[in-house]
Parts: C-alpha cells; sequence; structure tokens
C-alpha cells in the first residue's frame, strides 16, 4: 500500500474527468476567446489576424467612409439581458425563501418528497415548460377563454409577446433553482439557533433578519447565482413567449452562428457575458464579506 | 511463552503543510503468543496510529514489524495473517451474516466445503447462528460486535485487532461484553491486541497493559502493575484517580522505600523504583479509595470536609489539608459514623506502602 | 404528562381539579405564519401549466382552449409520424451514450476525489462543476466552434460527446454523496479480510456505490433528454432530438400534435425522477 501507488491511481482516476471537461469545455472556452480577437472572414469564416474589431463594432458603428457613430442597440441589449436576469433573480429569492424555509423545517421524510415536488418541473425539458406557458397566456389560450366563457373577456390583456412574459417565464422556470439550494442550506441550520434567539427575546422578524438569513447566505448566493447563470444566457424564453421581439444575448449570440455567420462578433459577446457573470460571481462573495464583518 | 510480535522503534510522523506531527516516537513492545495486550491511553496518543501500522493500513516512518520473526512492514493488509475488529464494526451492508464471517475465508480461496463449516462454527461461537441470513442493518450494536469478532476470528489469524471495539456501545452491555471478549480470547487462543481509552476495559481484561501518551510508550506492565505501581505521574493520574502530593524525603531504605514528609503532621512510607537521597522534593500518589478517614480524636494528619458527594456504593469526600485538597473515597458506613457534613473537623492517615512516589525532582 | 405524574406521586397540587380550557397552540419559534400557504401557491404555479398541457393533449379539438372530448388522436397522429420517431431514436441514443460516459467519468473522478484530499483532487473537483457555471448557449457555441475548426461534421457522435460534458456533475454529485457516506473502514475491513485493491473495489466499494450510480445515471439521461440548447445549436438536419424537433414544430405554429409530444416528453423525465428518488433513497 505504498502512497506513490495510491497517488499514481487517483491521478488515473481523474484523468478522463480532465479529458472530458479539459477538452470539450476548457478548450473551446479558451478558442470562442481567441476568436473575438480576429476578424470575420470573407465567407463567413474566420480571417486569423488579430484584430479588436469584434469588441468595437459592439459600441460603434463604423460606416464605409470611415466614420464611427455610437451603436446603442447592443448596449441596450446587453442592459435588457442583465436587467431581466438580476428581475428574474430577485423575484426568484422572494418568492424562493419561504417556499425553500417552509420545506426546511418539515419532518425529513416528507422534506424530501417536498423538494421532488419543487424538483420535478426543473427536471422537464425548458421547452416544454415554456411551450405549456403558451396554452395558458395566448390570445385563444386557458385564460383568455375563460375570462370570455365568463363574458368578462374585456378583462384579458395579452401579455404574450412581450418583456412580462419573458419575465414571467424566467421565473417560471428557474424558481426551483433557487429553491432547492435554499432547501439544502437552510435544513442545515440547526432550530434550537432560532429557538435561542427567541429566548433571548428576538422578535420573529428580527430571528429571520438577524438569525436565519445571515447563516444561509452561501446558500442564498448559490441559489441567485444558478438562476442568473442560465437567465442571462437564456435564448428559448424570449424566442418563445417573447416571440422574438425582445433580443435578448443568448438570441444575438444564436444569430451570429446562425444567419448573420458573424463567428468574431458572436465569440465577442459571448466573452461579455462570461465578464458580466464574473462580476455577478463576485457580488455574493462581497456582501458574504460585509456580512462577516458585521456579525 | 514466545514472543509473536515485536515492534521494533516504530515511529510515525506526519507531514503536513502546517507542520509536522509525530503520532508515534520510535516505540518498541513484544506481544506474546495467545496474549491478551492492551494499548492504553488518551485520544491522540498514538495507540490507534500503532494498531494501524499494525494492520497495514498504515506505514510507519521508521522502524519495522516482526511478526514470528518475519518484517512485515512491507507487506499490504490483505497478506498479513492478522484481523481487524473495526470501531464501528465496518461489516458489509449489503452481505448477510453469514456471508460477513465468511468474506475472508473465499479471499483466502479456502474450499466451499471448509468456508462453510467454519463460518457457521464461528456463528456457534459467538451465539449467532439464529439470525446467519439477516443483514448486519437489521442487528443491535452487540449483535454486529459478535458478528464483527467472528468475521476476524474466521480466517484464524496470528492475531486480531480490535480497535476500541466496546465504545459504540452502552454501559452495560460494554460490562457483558467483556467477559464475552475475554471468553473467546481464551477460548481461541489467538492474541488479542486491543486498543482503548478506558482504563477500566484495560484493567479488567489485559494480561498485558502499555500506556502509551504522546507518541511514547509511559508503562508496560500487568493491570496491577500499573494500577499500584505506576511509573510516572502521567500513568497515575491517567489509571483511576490519584492525590498528586508534594514533599520532601526524610528517609530511604534498602527495600526501596522511602519516608515522605508532606507536613507537619504527615508523613507517608511510599514504595519507589528510583534511588533517591534524603532531602530531595518528590511527588507522592496515593489513591482516594486507600486514604483513612478517622475520628478528630484519633491519631493522624488533620483536614477540614470541604464536600461530599454521595456516588452510590461509595461517597467521595474532599478534605482541606493546609493549602491543598485531598479526595478520599469511602463507605457510608464511615460517613455516618463519623458524621462528616462540610465544615466539619476529621482526621486521617495514608497506610505504609499504599502510597507511592512517582516522581523525584 | 410526566411532569404531572411525578407531581403526583409527591403529594397531589389542589389545582388538579381546575376546569381544563382550550389552550391555543403557540406557533413555534421556528414557524413563519403563511409560509405553508405561499408553499401550496408556488406548488400550484409551478405545475398548472404542466398540468394543463398534459390535459390538453388528450383534447380531441383542434384549438387550443376548446375543449372537445377525450382522445388519443393527437398521440397515434405524434408516433405515426415518421421524423418524430426518427427524433426520438436520436434522443434516446444520445441520452444513453452520454450517460455511459458521464457515469464512468464520472465514478472514476468521484474515488479518486472522496478518497484523495490533494490541491489537484479540489480542482478537479471544480472543474467537474464549471458546466453549471458557464451559459449553456457559451458552451454550446464554444463546442461547435471547435468541432468546426477540427472538421468533425455534426453527427450523433459530437452530440454525445457534447451531452457526456453538461451531464458530468449531475451524474457526478449524487455519485459522490454516495462515495462519501461509504465509511473508509469498510474498505479497509475489505483489504483485511485478503482482498486485493480490485477485489475491495469490485466486491465492496462497487456494490455499495450502485444505488449512487444509478440515480447519477438517472438525472444525467434526465438532463440529456431534456436538452434543448445544446442539441439546437450542435444537431444537423440527420440528427435531431425530440426537444429541437419541437422548437421546429412551435416555430411553425401552435398545433395540439406539440401538446401529445411534450407530454410524452414530460412522461419520459418523470419516470426517470422517480427512479432517481427512489434508488438514491436506497443509498
Amino acid at each position: 500500500m505504498s502512497s506513490a501507488r495510491a497517488r499514481t491511481n487517483r491521478v488515473l482516476g481523474l484523468a478522463p474527468v480532465w479529458l472530458l471537461i479539459g477538452g470539450l469545455l476548457l478548450a473551446p472556452l479558451l478558442l470562442v476567446v481567441a476568436i473575438a480577437f480576429t476578424e470575420q472572414g470573407a465567407y463567413g469564416g474566420v480571417d486569423w489576424t488579430f484584430s479588436g474589431a469584434a469588441f468595437v463594432s459592439l459600441l460603434y458603428n463604423v460606416d464605409f467612409d470611415g466614420t464611427a457613430s455610437v451603436e446603442w442597440s447592443y448596449v441596450q441589449i446587453f442592459l435588457t439581458s442583465a436587467a431581466l436576469a438580476g428581475a428574474t433573480t430577485a423575484i426568484c429569492l422572494l418568492v424562493g425563501f419561504p417556499v425553500a424555509y417552509f420545506i426546511s423545517r418539515q419532518p425529513p421524510s416528507r422534506r424530501s418528497v417536498l423538494m421532488l415536488l419543487v424538483a420535478i418541473p426543473f427536471w422537464t425539458d425548458l421547452l416544454v415548460r415554456i411551450y405549456a406557458w403558451m396554452i395558458i397566456l395566448g390570445n385563444d389560450g386557458l385564460i383568455a377563454s375563460a375570462l370570455s366563457a365568463l363574458g368578462a373577456g374585456w378583462l384579458y390583456r395579452n401579455i404574450l409577446f412581450t418583456p412580462k412574459a419573458i419575465l414571467l417565464g424566467m421565473t417560471y422556470n428557474y424558481l426551483p433553482l433557487m429553491i432547492l439550494p435554499l432547501c439544502s442550506s437552510l435544513e442545515k441550520l440547526d432550530g434550537r439557533l432560532i429557538e435561542a434567539a427567541a429566548d433571548l427575546y428576538a422578535s420573529r422578524w428580527s430571528r429571520m433578519k438577524d438569525v436565519i438569513i445571515p447563516l444561509t447566505a452561501p446558500g442564498i448566493a448559490a441559489g441567485c447565482m444558478l438562476v442568473f447563470i442560465p437567465a442571462v444566457g437564456d435564448f428559448v424564453t424570449p424566442t418563445i413567449i417573447g416571440g422574438g421581439k425582445t433580443l435578448l444575448f443568448g438570441n444575438l449570440v444564436a444569430l451570429q452562428f446562425g444567419s448573420a455567420h458573424n463567428w468574431p462578433f458572436g465569440a465577442a459577446i459571448a466573452v461579455v457575458m462570461l465578464l458580466l457573470i464574473g462580476c455577478a460571481g463576485t457580488l455574493p462573495l462581497l456582501i458574504r464579506r460585509r456580512l462577516g464583518r458585521v456579525a | 511463552m514466545s514472543v509473536q510480535i515485536r515492534i521494533e522503534r516504530v515511529g510515525k510522523t506526519y507531514f503536513g503543510a502546517k507542520g509536522d506531527h509525530v503520532a508515534l516516537n520510535a516505540v518498541s513492545l513484544d506481544v506474546e503468543r495467545g496474549e491478551f495486550f492492551t494499548l492504553l491511553g488518551p485520544s491522540g496518543c498514538g495507540k490507534t496510529t500503532l494498531l494501524r501500522i499494525l494492520a497495514g493500513f498504515e506505514t510507519a516512518t521508521s522502524g519495522r514489524v516482526l511478526v514470528d520473526g518475519v518484517d512485515v512492514s512491507a507487506l499490504p493488509p490483505e497478506a498479513r495473517s492478522i484481523n481487524t475488529v473495526f470501531q464501528h464494526y465496518a461489516l458489509f451492508p449489503h452481505m448477510t451474516i453469514a456471508e460477513n464471517v465468511a468474506f475472508g475465508l473465499k479471499r483466502l480461496r479456502r474450499p466451499a466445503a471448509d468456508v462453510a463449516s467454519r463460518t457457521r462454527e464461528m456463528l456457534e461461537l459467538v451465539q449467532m447462528t439464529a439470525l446467519a441470513e439477516r443483514r448486519p442493518t437489521q442487528l443491535s450494536g452487540g449483535q454486529q460486535q459478535r458478528v464483527a469478532l467472528a468475521r476476524a476470528l474466521a480466517p484464524r489469524p496470528d492475531v486480531i485487532l480490535l480497535d476500541e471495539p466496546l465504545s459504540a456501545l452502552d454501559l452495560k452491555l460494554r460490562q457483558a461484553m467483556r467477559f464475552e471478549l475475554k471468553r473467546l480470547q481464551r477460548e481461541t487462543g489467538v492474541t488479542f491486541i486491543f486498543v482503548t481509552h478506558d482504563q477500566d476495559e484495560a484493567l479488567s481484561m489485559s494480561d498485558r497493559i502499555a500506556v502509551l501518551a504522546h507518541g511514547d510508550v509511559q508503562q508496560l506492565g500487568t493491570p496491577e502493575d500499573i494500577y499500584s505501581r505506576p511509573a510516572n505521574r502521567f500513568v497515575a493520574q491517567f489509571i483511576g484517580d490519584a492525590n498528586l502530593l508534594k514533599g520532601e524525603v526524610i528517609g530511604v531504605d534498602a527495600a526501596g522505600q522511602a519516608r515522605c514528609r508532606i507536613n507537619e503532621e504527615l508523613i507517608v512510607l511510599a514504595s519507589c523504583d528510583d534511588a533517591l537521597v534524603v532531602g530531595q522534593e518528590a511527588l507522592v500518589s496515593a489513591r482516594p479509595e486507600q486514604i483513612r478517614l478517622l475520628a478528630p480524636s484519633d491519631e493522624g494528619a488533620a483536614g477540614e470536609v470541604r464536600n461530599v458527594a454521595f456516588m452510590g456504593d461509595s461517597s467521595l469526600v474532599e478534605l482541606a489539608v493546609g493549602e491543598g485538597v485531598i479526595r478520599v473515597q469511602t463507605s457510608g458506613e464511615t460517613l455516618r459514623e463519623l458524621g462528616l457534613a462540610p465544615g466539619s473537623a476529621v482526621r486521617f492517615q495514608i497506610p505504609p506502602l499504599a502510597a507511592r512516589i512517582v516522581a523525584g525532582q | 404528562m410526566a411532569a404531572s405524574e411525578v407531581k403526583r406521586s409527591g403529594g397531589a397540587p389542589a389545582h388538579d381539579s381546575a376546569p381544563r380550557r382550550p389552550v391555543r397552540a403557540l406557533l413555534a419559534p421556528d414557524r413563519y405564519r403563511g409560509f405553508g400557504v405561499w408553499f401550496g401557491f408556488v406548488v400550484v404555479f409551478l405545475y398548472a401549466p404542466i398540468v394543463t398541457l398534459v390535459v390538453y393533449s388528450f383534447n380531441d379539438g383542434d384549438m387550443i382552449g376548446m375543449w372537445r372530448g377525450v382522445s388519443l388522436r393527437w398521440y397515434q397522429a405524434t408516433l405515426a409520424d415518421g421524423s418524430v420517431r426518427k427524433a426520438l431514436a436520436n434522443t434516446l441514443i444520445v441520452a444513453l451514450f452520454a450517460t455511459l460516459i458521464a457515469v464512468s467519468v464520472a465514478t472514476a473522478a468521484a474515488v479518486a476525489i472522496v478518497r484523495g484530499a490533494g490541491r489537484f483532487e479540489r480542482l478537479s473537483e471544480r472543474l467537474i462543476a464549471l458546466p453549471l457555471a458557464i451559459p449553456e448557449i457559451v458552451l454550446a457555441i464554444a463546442t461547435l466552434m471547435l468541432f468546426a475548426l477540427i472538421d468533425l461534421g455534426s453527427s450523433i457522435t459530437t452530440l454525445v460527446l457534447a451531452h457526456a460534458v453538461f451531464c458530468t456533475p449531475f451524474a457526478f454529485m449524487p455519485i459522490r454523496t454516495a462515495l462519501a457516506q461509504i465509511s473508509v473502514s469498510m474498505e479497509e475491513a475489505a483489504r483485511d479480510l485478503y482482498c486485493t485493491p480490485a477485489e475491495c473495489f469490485r466486491l465492496v466499494t462497487l456494490p455499495l456505490l450502485a444505488p449512487g450510480i444509478v440515480a447519477g445515471a438517472m438525472l444525467s439521461l434526465v438532463m440529456s433528454i431534456d436538452d434543448f440548447i445544446t442539441s439546437y445549436i450542435l444537431s444537423g438536419p440527420g440528427n435531431t432530438t425530440v426537444p429541437v424537433y419541437i422548437f421546429s414544430m412551435i416555430r411553425q405554429g401552435v398545433t395540439p400534435q406539440i401538446n401529445a409530444l411534450s407530454s410524452l416528453l414530460f412522461g419520459l423525465s418523470l419516470l426517470l425522477v422517480a427512479g432517481f428518488w427512489f434508488s438514491s433513497r436506497r443509498s
């Protein structure tokens, strides 16, 4: 049982992971960064010369005569995407926290059933879930038919194909991703700490604010990241229940590899998206550090 | 008897990023064939590390282990004729009791008939025949314990290692299992090396005990030796309860006995192994149950009762003597006769040779 | 209860005969009023669309909002469609092979990571979680570029490889949890009882790990079957999967056939999630 041999075995065990994820995730990501700094080839391919043109074209529109004017449409798309993803994350947190807390205070056997109940919609195909909303929201959808059957058809406002519908759809899609990590964080919270706080005259609100939330901050951060990441890159929800009218990050990227066929530009957008997620990822860290200082 | 296991200057150091930790400090021990040998010490003393080195789960950083004169240090666990009873039994949950017991025999490629008969024999030995087809999770802690023993004994190993096997059981069961373990050891004649931090277990079962602390053997001897003649302050305090009294040596005789003056009224005749000089300071250990309480009118050293704790079969009395405190264990009868309560005056005696000098200074 | 009995044995208290008034139970200190009702609302919110979808998949009518009685005609129409059957077969083939890769890779990694605690192990664990930290669309287009660069055309094989990447973290999690619950002394006991390292893995570690591996495989299958984004970017005309097929149907216009196909996909996911749940309970 030599430790050198055990070490070799461990490295052998980890080799496949590095081969698979290193080769098909790290390598492609590096490639994206590289391609973001090249120029669009004449026939839609990549011209391997170093260039920042793709990034420049995110902000400026260069005319044939060389004059540059600021191009606001992409900035607007970025802001809309970030705002929608941020709003989705916030709504999911507000809606999901009480749910996760309720589940975490149940006896263990019931807890696992309730968590499964929340998880099942998440394990259902994204497309199916979004499509289901079309049946409900549409002009001849469930709500519209129900209202008109009651003679109250005038009450109906079609939100399908608007940003509101996208927000609703994203909240629906990613809510389980908020609730599940919150649950696993909350169920580790020792109930005696809450009782101790109550014993020391903390009101119900104070127990939540001073004990429960600070102690589950890592779970809150994890839930927020798990929601924000897919939300910021989502292009299915805006395409289907947004009707393709609201362009988001994801649509823009997909477009460059579809009809627009501008790889360097698509890669540059992807790089910006990753940077945005990187920034958003440090946010919970900063909050936690501040909380740590207070506590 | 002959030496079966020879542990030669076995040392173990864990090298870590935050600094090295020495778990064992060149320990040497001989274990004889058919012996019930106990490694006793507080947690972190290195006893489990030594056991794991014997089993082959860990490699010593220095020294070697000989079994019947053969160096086994480089052998993996599966090549050693040594079996372990694990602290939490480590019974395979996906196998029945009988499959668990047969496991080692099958790995040794014993013929199927032998495996079956030996398994039956072992289950009978630990009285688990009726539950042979159950799974480990369906058994109580005590039953799992028996199965773990049967499993370790089945391949007829030279030595059985037991790693705190009783620690997961409740008090009543723990006491019953002590007799059971002793019976199994006697009936099978296999050498048992037993690791525990519980002095009662060690004293009640062992042929010999090695007391370990800080990676070193503090004392090696029979339970009687270790209890009545502790080699040093650590052993005196770790095994049983001991009052440690500072005094001055006022007389030494040829038999290794010394007279020590603790205070003006209290002079103790204590046994000692080291050479002492008259006038030097010494640390005297006296067991609470060996100190005798007397009426204030009797001859003896004076003390004042501070506290009386009722302990069921006896009572523990705390005496203020001068600056210090002496604990005395006494019967309820004595307590009533003397009418002791906090604040009452009392006299006491330490009988000749009941005390022991644990450190000359 | 116990307290009152003790009191009685030590002399009955005088107020024993006081009339019993119903006491309003205190809300436990860790409970919040309304959270339970909120939970109910959220569950309804989560299930209403799916239930609607499944119910309407049995609608005999052509219009979504109009109920014309129960019928299986849309299921029959869907399953009779050759391109749906092809898509279904593709989906299952991709899911099976991607899961096979993901589970093998994840098991090997879990054994190395749980039983070792070095810096390389911790780094590897982060690597496995990385697919969860990157928007799938970015990963998909990155993979597309790589395959294009090395002239690997769209095929079932490229789809399998791409799926295996994001399936691995989902396969890894339950396997890792199951392995961490197997005490090291279990493996030491096997070695102690004359097992070689290979026998130890085959006879002790693997059987104990089996429920975790099954759970990981179920999650991986669900992830692969339900995947839309990666398949959409990477699949070509010959290797469409069901979600991609549904997407193209939606873009062509809403027909009740989508309900039937979506419900089938949902049923398949539900089956696998149930499998996951029972196997992870066993471990």
